[in-house]
């Protein structure tokens, strides 16, 4: 009897063993996706992004905390786009799965939501696509958001075209009514107006439209120079074909952010050309990156090679969301919250992504702001100059 | 310009009375609430891209096809599912048809994926008096119209038809009559399958078509349905573009962002005031 | 000694209660969260069931007094008050949009009924859309975050759940055992003839009107405090608003107990479901609503050990019967 318990005891101990180097050699990162829902477009796209990361450090060998190479793992659940289930789904990630560092929701409002249990935790969370201040006015210490403010985006397109095309001064405004694109406009609105172009309308539109005629009929009045739209891509892509349905033209057409995605021209087709747009990241500004991507056209080859397709800065911002967590775990040999918390406040970092430094709300506040148009089908950086590739063609739809 | 407002108002009209023919002619013959009505428009839609776009057929062998393949759809499950519980009360059919939309959706979004997708058939537009009137709209009210019409004319003089409308005044006595009750239903419930079939084809040729259009889409065959009066053919016309006015007025006076709203308000005052709807009629004709 | 069913209904809920107010101090943090999502549906369902069941009007209001009462709540904490009058205040914001509501919409029946308290819903999530000074439109309110470390706030929402949910068992109790709950029955039967035998026919729809929608705004000043951070799409979710009958049917519709074990039930499947099957999980919820819907027709409270038998056999000679 006792040689039996012996026994066991020496496997339970080596099981045990076994069990803890295995577990000493992951490091997981715990990330609610949406699926399925509103934001599973985006949602499996960000997960994309994650993926893109997770391969790329386990290739190299793992995440080095302090020489020690640890195995980087995703834990993932389907939040259904619904907020509850986030808030729970970052409870179970914290509680059940033990994870030492998170990966925020897609949508601004789950981020602001789940950033509250992750806070009352202390764990922190990486942010890939909440661009919003409003997102970050609760001042958490635990919240790390990747893509800068929005007003960085509607300050570098301003001052853009009013460089580049001085006529152009009566803008028309129309945005979906919910968190982002509501906030992007209002910026779009304010620094439009400091930089003296008058605002013809600033109108916003219920999740629930399913036509746009009569608010199009209606800035067609207006005779806007520039058409400034934001919202779902789908949105967009009604708007456009019911832009070119009315007749509605104008000296530019700026939509954000569905031009950044492929689908949107491969929707629209022709209808496509000329419409400017702007962008957190393009592959095209090339940052350097010696921590794995090497560069910004490397990552883009790389996701191409896996996605059959370009990245857009969601995907690419969900990667370095990824890899600035992991960049900072080396950075504090340790994965204890409070040692990688002081790294992601202090330091730099810099990425395939461009460089990474979170201010004192957490947001990522170093300015990379694209301004981008498809021209002949392709998506092309106009400023800033350093990464021009092309020059402003005025006029949606261009002139013959 | 107030010609414009006019004819956008009356071309989205035409298009919402398509969604809707089929919602209110289940409801008012089967008192059944179809909650997948907006996930059969979108199968209509998908089964139309599909056609053009895999099989490289014209659009217009794709449409009849895509219609028929719903209607095959629609009488099978009401034969196979529906069909057992449809006497029961009212929550127990509109849970089952939740249920059947929670699979129908998630299985279109599984193999069809978020990512929106189009025809890319660009039908151009007319200019008429100075207003502009895009095609794919003019197409898709007149599909609406025609197979409307033909529906309430098979109503009126089909065998068929006639029994669909005896079954709707009174089962109990249709049933007395020899109507075979269950094979009505399911044809019922087929022809309005086959209409969302058309109402997504229409669909295809205008937006960009995800698989989470659905719920706006019932949404929409709701207050259309309400306001026209629930079963009746022509109220579903009426209601449409009732709406489809009543969306852009709103628009116009309030702001876009007030317009569904608008419609949802207008609902609730005829539900209240006029319980039968603004055709203001109790039967079919 | 032998009790009435009711009697015996409600010392079973009863003792549910007081196991799961034992588990609070047994269970981890992110039990304690599914926990208090068990005891919040649980109260929606009972407050749902005295108006869906007892009266037989199907309301699809749930989510719109819930989001009333996240908006209260939060609205009412902004001006400073604590977090216990807060919670009051939702309530009360309840009844009044319940009355208000109730007494357009009482009117209606069946269908009708259905399709106005759903319009009602949308229309609400519109105005906070757009009513910002008010609800903050979509940018959302926050609230102030709960003290303290994360065991005790996970305790703290949980108890109050499900002291919410214990709240709503008790006056479904109160309900089921009082003409006022008997005069609910004979209006689900026939209305007409309710009135006949003397019942206040639109009296008695109102106060039950009112009570449900008093419960399910205190549900959603609740969960409104706890999640910190509100939003329209979050608080008036039309999810919410349909899934609640169906948990009350899979439990047993006008039962006591049904509500409760419906929203255990559900909760279970679809947490089960949700952790197997990533992609498809939604599908399989459905597949599942509906083989409840042909096994169990009278919910889970309906199963009769003697009948699970001749199921099967039921099942497949159904046929289609033409009486109501």
């Amino acid at each position: 009897m006792r040689k039996f318990n012996t026994g066991l005891l020496a496997i339970s101990l080596l099981a045990s063993m076994a069990a803890s180097a295995e577990a000493q050699e992951t490091l997981r990162f715990g990330a609610p996706v949406a699926r399925t829902g509103p934001l599973a477009d985006a949602g499996i796209k960000s997960k994309q992004g994650y993926d893109m990361c997770v391969t790329a450090v386990n290739q190299k060998g793992g995440v080095d905390v302090g020489g020690k190479k640890m195995k980087l793992e995703l834990v993932e659940y389907d939040y259904q786009s619904e907020t509850n289930r986030a808030v729970q789904i970052v409870q179970r990630l914290i509680n059940v799965d033990k994870v030492p560092f998170l990966l925020a929701p897609y949508g601004s409002g789950d981020t602001k939501a789940t950033a509250g249990v992750a806070e009352r935790y202390g764990v922190p969370m990486v942010a890939a696509a909440a661009a919003t201040p409003s997102v970050f006015d609760q001042k958490f210490k635990n919240l790390f958001g990747i893509l800068f403010p929005n007003a960085m985006i509607t300050d570098a397109e301003v001052a853009y075209y009013k460089k580049t095309m001085p006529d152009v001064k009566r803008v028309s405004v129309l945005a979906l009514n919910s968190l982002f694109p509501k906030a992007i406009a209002a910026e779009l609105v304010t620094s439009a107006k400091r930089e003296g172009f008058e605002i013809l309308s600033d109108s916003l539109y219920s999740p629930d439209t399913t036509d746009f005629s009569n608010i199009l009929t209606q800035i067609k009045s207006q005779k806007p120079d520039w058409i400034y739209a934001t919202g779902y891509t789908q949105d967009l892509i009604l708007i456009r074909r019911q832009m070119a349905d009315l007749g509605v033209e104008a000296k530019l057409v700026t939509m954000t952010a569905g031009p950044s995605y492929p689908e949107f021209a491969e929707n629209v087709k022709g209808l496509a050309e000329s419409v400017t747009t702007n962008s957190w990241w393009h592959q095209n500004a090339d940052y350097q990156d010696a921590f794995i991507f090497g560069s910004s056209q490397k990552y883009n080859e790389a996701f191409n090679a896996t996605f059959k397709r370009n990245a857009t800065y969601l995907e690419a911002a969900a990667t370095a969301a990824c890899q600035t967590l992991v960049m900072a775990i080396e950075e504090a040999k340790t994965t204890k919250a409070d040692a990688v918390r002081d790294v992601l406040r202090t330091k730099t970092f810099n990425t395939f992504y461009g460089p990474i430094r979170f201010s004192d709300v957490g947001q990522n506040d170093f300015n990379a702001a694209l301004v981008m148009q498809i021209q002949d089908g392709k998506l092309l950086v106009l400023a800033p100059d350093a990464l021009k590739q092309a020059d402003l063609r005025p006029g949606v739809p261009p002139k013959k | 310009m107030v010609g414009q407002y006019i004819v956008n108002g009356i071309m989205m009209g035409g298009l919402y009375a398509c969604l809707a023919v089929g919602f209110s002619l289940v409801w008012g013959v089967l008192n059944v609430i179809n909650m997948l009505h907006g996930s059969m428009v979108i199968l209509g839609a998908y089964a139309c891209l599909f056609g053009v776009q895999r099989l490289g057929l014209p659009i217009y062998v794709v449409a009849p096809l895509a219609c028929g393949a719903l209607f095959v759809f629609g009488y099978a499950v009401q034969r196979g599912l529906i069909n057992r519980v449809v006497s029961q009360p009212i929550l127990i059919t509109l849970t089952l048809t939740f249920g059947l939309e929670l699979i129908v959706n998630n299985l279109i979004l599984h193999y069809f994926t978020a990512t929106p997708r189009s025809l890319g058939i660009n039908l151009g537009t007319v200019e008429l008096l100075g207003m502009r009137i895009p095609v794919a709209r003019i197409v898709g009210m007149l599909i609406a119209a025609m197979l409307t019409l033909l529906l309430y004319w098979l109503l009126r003089h089909s065998k068929v038809g006639r029994a669909i409308v005896a079954v709707r005044m009174d089962r109990h006595a249709a049933a007395l009559m020899g109507i075979r009750i269950p094979q009505i239903y399911a044809l019922t419930f087929g022809i309005g399958a086959f209409m969302a079939g058309a109402a997504g084809v229409a669909m295809a040729l205008i937006y960009p078509v995800t698989p989470m259009m659905s719920g706006v889409f019932l949404g929409k065959a709701f207050v259309i349905c309400v306001l026209g009066g629930l079963g009746s053919v022509p109220g579903a016309i009426i209601g449409g573009l009732v709406l489809g006015i009543v969306e852009g007025m709103g628009t116009l006076a309030l702001g876009p962002q007030w317009a569904t709203s608008v419609g949802f308000l207008l609902m609730m005052a005829v539900i209240i005031l006029l319980p039968s709807g603004l055709a203001g009629k109790k039967g079919y004709e | 000694m032998s009790l009435e069913p009711s009697s015996r209904a409600c010392l079973i809920g009863l003792a549910l209660f007081a196991a799961a107010a034992m588990l609070a101090f047994r269970l981890d943090n992110y039990e304690l969260q599914v926990g208090t999502s068990v005891a919040m549906l649980c109260a929606l369902c009972l407050a749902w069931n005295i108006v869906g069941g007892y009266m037989g009007y199907p309301s699809l209001a749930t989510a719109a007094f819930f989001g009333i009462g996240c908006y209260a709540d939060a609205i009412a904490q902004s001006q400073g008050l604590p977090i216990g009058v807060a919670w009051v205040c939702a309530a009360v914001a309840g009844a009044v949009a319940a009355l208000a509501l109730g007494l357009p919409l009482l009117r209606l029946k069946g269908h009708y009924f259905a399709i106005g308290t759903i319009a009602a819903l949308e229309v609400l999530r519109e105005v906070s859309n757009n009513w910002e000074w008010l609800t903050g439109g979509a940018v959302g309110l926050n609230l102030p975050m709960q003290a303290g470390d994360p065991d005790s706030v996970g305790r703290f929402f949980y108890l109050a759940m499900l002291g919410l949910a214990l709240l709503a068992f008790l006056t479904t109790y109160a309900i089921d055992r009082t003409r006022f709950g008997f005069g609910l029955r004979c209006i689900r039967q026939n209305e007409q003839a309710a009135a006949m035998v003397g019942i206040d026919v639109f009296k008695y729809k109102t106060a039950a009107f009112v009570c449900s929608g008093a419960l399910c705004s205190f549900a959603g000043g609740i969960y409104a405090s706890m999640v910190a951070f509100i939003e329209p799409k979050d608080a008036f979710s039309l999810i919410t608003t349909i899934e609640i009958p169906v948990m009350v049917m899979l439990g047993g519709l006008g039962t006591l107990l049904g509500p409760l074990i419906g929203g255990v039930f559900y909760v279970i499947l679809k947490e089960f479901v949700w952790a197997n099957f990533i992609n498809l999980h939604s599908g399989i919820l459905g597949l599942l609503i509906v083989a409840v819907i042909y096994f169990l027709p009278a919910g889970v409270m309906g199963i009769r050990p003697k009948k699970l038998g001749s199921l099967w056999r039921r099942l497949t000679s159904q046929r289609l019967r033409t009486s109501p």
